[in-house]
């Protein structure tokens, strides 16, 4: 019997959510049998849409909508269609999934997720405490809590500087009027704190790590983005063999002892060659597929433990592997958008 | 009377509604997609408050005043002239 | 005027038939369907879809009617008490207590509550609390006045805040309550008192900590400036005053723990510094409020049932931290708690009608409540859920939610997800306790009843405000009316 897998974060557009790379590596291996399940929170998240992705979509409610709301919801699918082992991608949705892992465990849906605490201490408005504990540098960050306090983090971060919502989004400001609009706008969006940081000249790196929660490291996948569109996403990368992004991403996740997967998002200071670590991201990037072609399949690997089994960590991933994403075009008959709608549920 | 729909309506039994003018989609209730299919068939606005009283459990004033509220959506909507 | 189509013939014949159906209590066939009983119906509703909109399983729990509360129909409680109509579940708030009570005693045994009155001062809701063993934590001699009226013995009632009268202090400190001193004025005014008495007066020092932004600095003194080790050396040196407590309130509304840890270390560390350098011994120290509760916060986007922390966490963060402090654990400090929304906030709920309901121009739809800011101040800080008291159908709609008052700001949530109300539906807001009924005020309208219900049985705890009362102490001098 194989492994059904349900996986959110279906929206694949130009700023892709990660949902669909995930299914793509688990589907990598030969001998795939088990089932996806697409969980999709908007009728219009593209990946519903991919016959050839999916067995199955369901529409569930937004992660801010009730806990309870969603466990019936997730049980009612459960009941339908079996979920062996849930993988969430959108930072947005981790601490409802924290909140309901035993719950769904007790019905034998399996996650593997960081604790809440490791989380708190790597989220944005935390992110310079925990560079400070544990001497990691990072760039000059404020999380602005009140429109009082914005000229201040202004002076102190100076220009150019980043405005970034609580959740996502980042966007440049050069001056005070951009800093006043995207901070008016990230506040509305995503609600306080707004995080300012400053911007430093350098290179930039990603790791995407995966964590045993006891302070091991059981994969890591280093990339320099080498296309990225106007959000910053990666259209294209490269995978590296880099001791530095290698060791410093072991430290974080040892004193984290995260579980699951992260991406750490890593400066690298042009004029002196210093690593600033950015921040931290608690869950797969939208270009996790890349692994599959560098021997670090950490989709795979995360479905493994969220079952408990026995996982070893994976030798150094292949250097030299590159990505390109590419747009395509899906053809889907209406019947399938009032399924979705009206139903909440399509079964290819 | 079909003429004070603006476009022609994919109606289906779960209340989805297509508007192949527009092509914006609805979504409406049982309630809802009743009237709206009496206006399909050619019911006379007038009529509608009869139709929904003898097809649905409630007193004729709620269902005149709730009909009433509909057929304001629906222009507000620019589905119906 | 009525033009009869086919359809609409077929349909008042079969009402008619439909009639004599049921005074026959026969069962009429037709050709496609048995004339049993007409379909449940719902307000006819159409709802165009847009990015968010298209995710019925998104309902937010506003479509969930809630049609009891505390085991009785909310129809029946407003027909019986009025609308609007604030409603506490007794058996919730004695659960809560107990709840957190038993989340630190168990993890340091000499912890004590000390409820925060100013939350809630109502007679019912305080004498519910002491009954369960919670002490008064008092912010005025008007407060300090409450719990001695319900019999609080002043060892039991802890007295905090930035102005208190000379002869509240010297009330106080004859009935041997709990001062933690605020400002040097204070303290000059307690030595003054102990001059008077002629004995040396025990007393708290209330510090504060750079633990937020914007930090607390109004209350106390700061421990990083150096002012809180000041304030203690001064206190002692007069040979007046003998410092036995320490006492932090680190915000309100902190559901990052982090806050209370760095907090707790904060009072380790200045405690051994002071026990080091001035010898002090304390009899308590006191971790203050802030406690959160389970409603979301205006700029947060995760609601509070996601973000709150249990009782557990806030005592698993506090206590081992301070189990670490200068002393033998038999001899560890008492710790008080001075909770206030995290006991009150839920057991409360506000039963109010929709007396209106408007298309505004942008074409989002607006409803009219008749409970408005007056008796739910804390909009400020909440965006509260709205509940259907009745079945509302599942057909959501963006909504913005005014209070009933004549005045433009009366605004109780700018977007809320409501389902099809008309005027006369109710709304059930839940966790209104803390706050809203001691910070209402009379304004336009006559603030409304509190009921209290325990045991399927209804008390009436506030009644309703009448001309008369509100007028009761006013007087129009004769010369204004001849
Ligand atoms: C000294 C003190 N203790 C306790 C509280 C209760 O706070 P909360 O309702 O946030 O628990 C307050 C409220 O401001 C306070 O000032």
């Amino acid at each position: 019997m194989g492994i059904n897998v349900g996986i959110t974060g279906l929206h694949a557009t130009d700023n892709p959510a990660p949902g669909i790379g995930v299914i793509r590596s688990l589907k990598h291996p030969e001998g795939w049998d088990g089932e996806i399940i697409g969980l999709a929170y908007d009728v219009m998240d593209t990946g519903v849409y991919d016959e050839n992705l999916l067995d199955h979509a369901y529409m569930i409610p937004y992660p801010n909508s009730g806990t309870q709301q969603i466990l019936a919801r997730l049980l009612y699918i459960h009941s339908k269609t079996r979920l062996d082992v849930i993988i969430p991608t959108l930072d947005s949705e981790l601490a409802l999934f924290q909140h309901l892992e035993p719950e769904l465990r007790k019905h034998g849906i399996s996650l593997f997720l960081p604790d809440s605490i490791a989380t708190k201490r790597i989220s944005k408005p935390n992110i310079a405490d925990f560079c400070k504990e544990l001497e990691i540098d990072t760039p000059k960050t404020y999380a602005v809590k009140d429109s009082g306090e914005l000229d201040k983090a202004i002076k102190e971060i100076g220009y150019p500087l980043m405005v970034k919502g609580a959740f996502y989004e980042a966007h440049k400001c050069r001056d005070d009027k951009d800093t006043i609009n995207y901070f008016n706008e990230m506040r509305q969006k995503w609600g306080y704190p707004v995080i300012l940081q400053q911007m430093i000249d350098a290179d930039e790196y990603d790791v995407c790590c995966v964590g045993d929660g006891k302070g091991g490291m059981l994969g890591a996948l280093p990339i320099r983005k080498t296309r990225i569109t106007d959000k910053g996403k990666a259209w294209a990368a490269i995978t590296l063999k880099n001791d530095q992004l290698f060791d410093l991403s072991k430290k974080i996740i040892r004193d984290l002892k995260w579980a699951g997967p992260c991406e750490i998002e890593i400066l690298q200071e042009k004029n002196t060659a210093k690593m600033h670590l950015l921040e931290i991201n608690p869950r797969f990037p939208a270009w996790i597929f890349l692994g599959t072609g560098a021997n670090q399949n950490l989709p795979k690997m995360v479905v493994d433990l969220a079952l408990g089994k026995d996982v070893q960590p994976l030798p150094n991933a292949k250097s030299g592997v590159t990505f390109v994403r590419h747009a395509t075009d899906l053809i889907c008959p209406i019947e399938w958008l009032e399924k979705l709608t009206t139903g909440g549920e399509l079964h290819y | 009377m079909d003429s004070f729909l603006h476009s022609e309506f994919t109606l289906s039994e779960s209340g989805f509604l297509f508007d192949h003018g527009t092509g914006l989609t609805y979504t409406l209730n049982e309630t809802g997609r009743f009237i709206f299919q009496k206006i399909q068939d050619g019911s006379h606005a007038n009529n509608l408050v009869e139709l929904v009283t003898s097809e649905f459990e409630v007193a004729e004033d709620i269902a005149r005043k709730d009909v009433d509220d509909f057929f304001r959506q629906l222009k507000e909507a620019r589905i119906i002239h | 005027m009525v033009v009869f189509n086919v359809l609409s013939v077929h349909s008042m014949f079969s009402q008619l038939l439909f009639a004599g159906s049921s005074l026959l209590n026969l069962k009429i066939r037709t050709d496609d369907y048995t004339m049993t009983e007409k379909r449940h119906y719902s307000k006819p509703t159409i709802i165009r879809h847009t990015v968010g909109v298209m995710n019925k399983y998104g309902r937010p729990p506003a479509t969930v009617p809630m049609n009891r509360l505390v085991g009785h129909e909310v129809k029946e409680l407003v027909e019986n008490y009025g609308s609007p109509l604030f409603v506490l579940n007794v058996q919730e708030l004695r659960d809560n207590y107990r709840d957190m009570s038993r989340a630190f005693m168990t993890r340091y045994p000499k912890a004590q509550i000390a409820y925060s009155y100013k939350t809630n001062y109502m007679k019912a809701v305080c004498s519910i609390l002491h009954q369960e063993g919670a002490w008064a934590e008092v912010v005025s001699g008007f407060e300090y006045d409450i719990a001695r009226n319900l019999n609080m013995a002043g060892e039991n009632i802890i007295f905090n805040g930035p102005y208190k009268t000379k002869a509240e202090l010297m009330r106080a400190f004859s009935e041997k309550a709990l001062v933690n001193i605020d400002n040097y004025d204070e303290m000059q005014v307690i030595e003054d008192i102990a001059e008077e008495l002629g004995t040396v007066l025990e007393v708290g020092i209330r510090i504060n900590m750079d633990l937020n932004s914007p930090p607390w600095h109004k209350f106390g003194f700061n421990l990083e400036a150096g002012h809180a080790f000041e304030a203690v050396k001064r206190a002692l040196a007069s040979g007046k005053l003998k410092v036995v407590g320490l006492h932090i309130h680190v915000g309100t509304y902190i559901d990052d723990l982090t806050i209370y840890s760095r907090a707790a270390q904060g009072m380790v560390e200045f405690y051994r510094y002071i026990k080091e350098q001035l010898g002090v011994t304390l009899k308590y120290w006191d971790m203050g409020g802030g406690y959160a509760s389970h409603n979301t916060l205006n700029w947060a986007w995760l609601p509070a049932e996601q973000t709150c922390p249990t009782y557990d966490h806030y005592a698993e963060t506090i206590c081992p931290i301070l189990l670490n402090g200068p002393f033998a654990a038999e001899d560890a400090p008492k710790l008080f708690l001075e909770p206030g929304r995290a006991l009150v906030d839920e057991p409360f709920s506000l039963i109010t009608s929709v007396a209106a309901q408007k298309r505004m121009p942008n074409g989002g739809r607006g409803i009219v409540l008749d409970a408005g800011m007056n008796i739910l101040s804390s909009v400020q800080w909440y965006s509260y859920n709205f509940q259907t008291g009745q079945d509302s159908g599942s057909m959501i709609e963006d909504t913005t939610v005014y209070g009933g008052l004549c005045m433009n700001i009366d605004v109780l949530r700018e977007s809320a997800s409501v389902p099809q109300v008309r005027r006369g539906d109710l709304l059930v807001i839940p966790h209104v306790g803390a706050y809203n009924i001691s910070q209402s005020w009379q304004f336009i309208y006559l603030r409304p009843n509190v009921i209290a219900i325990e045991d399927g049985e209804v008390h009436v705890i506030k009644k309703a405000e009448t001309r008369e009362y509100v007028q009761e102490f006013e007087q129009v001098p004769d010369t204004f009316t001849k």
